[in-house]
């Protein structure tokens, strides 16, 4: 390995001597604030906003209409039997707002 | 017992823990901050806005580090590449004045220290002589952490090692 010659070692040292000791915690505490929110704590808040638009949503449209819903879709899983257009959108509005947002705002937000 | 870099980013990654990656800033805020006094020639508020951008790419891309190589490297790749972002931006709005001659230097301050010296040599050459003497990174780190090839980094360092001894009229010893 090549060994450093003088001036090089007058560089390291006039370089290292002239490092700032830099310790703030205000400035610690500043990118802590400046941070995402922890993952779960937002995903919470997102699927606590989701059930809550689904319930007023139900309670715009009626509660048969939800009821009837629910019952197409068991009625598609135990009986093969096809559920109506608006139960297919009901249905894929739920697994739109459960599953889909959070990852959405997950790769976004986080990487 | 200090924590090692690596544990320390493994809580940050899967568990969210913010006080772990507050540990990870206390050990290297210095580092980070003494890079940019030496980039930016000491403007005190673009330091911490400059650094803080530095932690929070950080924090963002942590899941994306390689363990293959030191957290460090990455660390100061991070900060090279902010730097760049903010020249960028910087030559966008400014005609940009990479080189200051000698006599600019020595006409703002008589004090021929190493703060002073480091004026004269081009953003490049700055960051390759500062990464090698003061950091102690090998060239083939800094090839990685200035993504050039390694040849350019070599010739970076000669160049600016030749104009800063010829800036401090360093005579080799006898």
């Amino acid at each position: 390995m090549k060994t450093k010659d003088n001036f090089e070692r007058f560089i390291e040292n006039e370089l290292r001597n002239s490092s700032i000791q830099y310790d703030s915690n205000k400035f610690k505490n500043q990118v802590l604030n400046n941070l995402p929110q922890p993952k779960s704590y937002r995903n919470i808040i997102i699927y606590f906003s989701g059930i809550l638009s689904c319930l007023i949503f139900s309670l715009i449209i009626d509660v048969k209409i939800i009821k009837q819903f629910i019952s197409e879709t068991y009625l598609f899983i135990n009986q093969s039997v096809y559920p109506s257009f608006e139960t297919i959108i009901f249905i894929s509005f739920i697994v739109f707002v459960l599953f889909i947002i959070p990852r959405l705002e997950f790769k976004y937000s986080v990487s | 017992m200090p924590q090692s870099d690596l544990s320390l980013i493994y809580k940050v990654v899967f568990n969210d823990d913010h006080e772990s990656f507050g540990i990870l800033i206390d050990k290297y805020q210095s580092d980070i901050h003494g890079l940019f006094f030496k980039l930016t020639n000491g403007d005190v508020d673009l330091i911490n806005d400059l650094s803080q951008e530095v932690f929070i790419k950080v924090y963002r891309h942590l899941k994306g580090f390689k363990a293959t190589a030191k957290f460090s490297t990455w660390l100061y790749k991070i900060s090279i590449n902010v730097f760049y972002d903010y020249q960028k931006s910087l030559s966008r709005n400014y005609q940009n004045e990479n080189e200051v001659s000698v006599f600019d230097v020595e006409s703002i301050d008589n004090k021929i220290d190493i703060n002073n010296a480091l004026k004269i040599l081009s953003d490049k050459e700055r960051i390759a002589i500062l990464l090698h003497y003061e950091k102690g990174f090998t060239h083939k780190e800094i090839h990685k952490i200035m993504r050039l090839p390694l040849g350019t980094i070599k010739s970076l360092i000669l160049r600016g090692k030749l104009k800063l001894k010829k800036f401090y009229k360093y005579e080799d010893e006898r």
